[in-house]
């Protein structure tokens, strides 16, 4: 899968948000996304790119040094939620 | 270089509405000159624009295009935002005040005005242009009435 094109992430404190930046047309908060840090770390790491959730499993792993099995638990949970925002296409 | 494992949070994506926080990103966004669309909170644009469920278009204005009448957001205070209807302008002096409001108005200045409502967009997509409230300020001594007139009706209706 891969990211969809057209969003900056754009750092707000201790969260990030995914502003989607199509030239010309308004920036529209009513579908804004806001992710915490590590989703955020994700996001950075795999934009644009081809990935699946292995790739964000050992993303987590290595970054945080937490075990497969609490990554894999996590990575199922958000791209959940990045499918239903609209913000990842398979 | 890996993070310390105390500091991991599970990785979350929520969808959220504005809040101050978002609404200074509103602000740097319309003065990089992007339009920005966001869903106002509150009952204090009533009837015009419905809190949670109205969007608007707001756009950066000139500081020399303000009107009476116009839909503004302002800065009040550092966080501080009010989405309100110009009532008076008086050189650089702009007094702001909520159509849904009964009493209260806010000072702010012409510096301090990030956005104009230049559309209002209904949950169905519809776009229109926001009144200038010229009748609804007249009206202001019976505006109490209005008000308790519109929240019934709106009642009967979503029924």
């Amino acid at each position: 899968m891969k990211t969809k094109k057209g969003y900056a992430l754009r750092s707000l404190g201790e969260e990030s948000l995914l502003v989607p930046m199509s030239l010309g047309e308004a920036v529209d908060f009513s579908h804004m996304i806001s992710l915490n840090a590590s989703a955020a770390f994700l996001w950075k790491e795999v934009e644009d790119k081809d990935f699946d959730a292995e790739t964000l499993v050992n993303l987590l792993v290595e970054e945080y040094g937490i075990d497969h099995d609490t990554a894999q638990h996590d990575v199922e949970a958000l791209l959940q939620s990045w499918e239903n925002a609209g913000i990842v296409i398979n | 270089m890996s993070r310390d494992v105390e500091a991991y949070m599970s990785p979350k994506a929520i969808h959220q509405f504005p809040n101050a926080l978002l609404l200074g990103e509103v602000e740097r966004l319309l003065a990089e000159g992007r339009d920005v669309v966001l869903v106002p909170k509150g009952r204090s644009m009533l009837p015009f624009i419905r809190g949670g469920t109205d969007k608007v278009l707001l756009r950066k204005p000139s500081a020399k295009e303000l009107r009476v009448g116009d839909i503004v957001l302002a800065c009040l205070a550092e966080g501080q935002y009010v989405m309100h209807r110009i009532i008076a302008i008086a050189d650089e002096r702009i007094t702001l005040m909520g159509d849904g409001n009964l009493y209260g108005t806010e000072v702010t200045e012409r510096k301090d005005v990030v956005g104009k409502v230049i559309e209002i967009i209904t949950p169905k997509g519809q776009h229109r242009k926001p009144s200038r409230g010229r009748l609804w300020r007249k009206l202001l001594p019976i505006r109490k009435y209005l008000l308790k007139v519109y929240r019934k009706w709106n009642k009967l209706k979503n029924k």
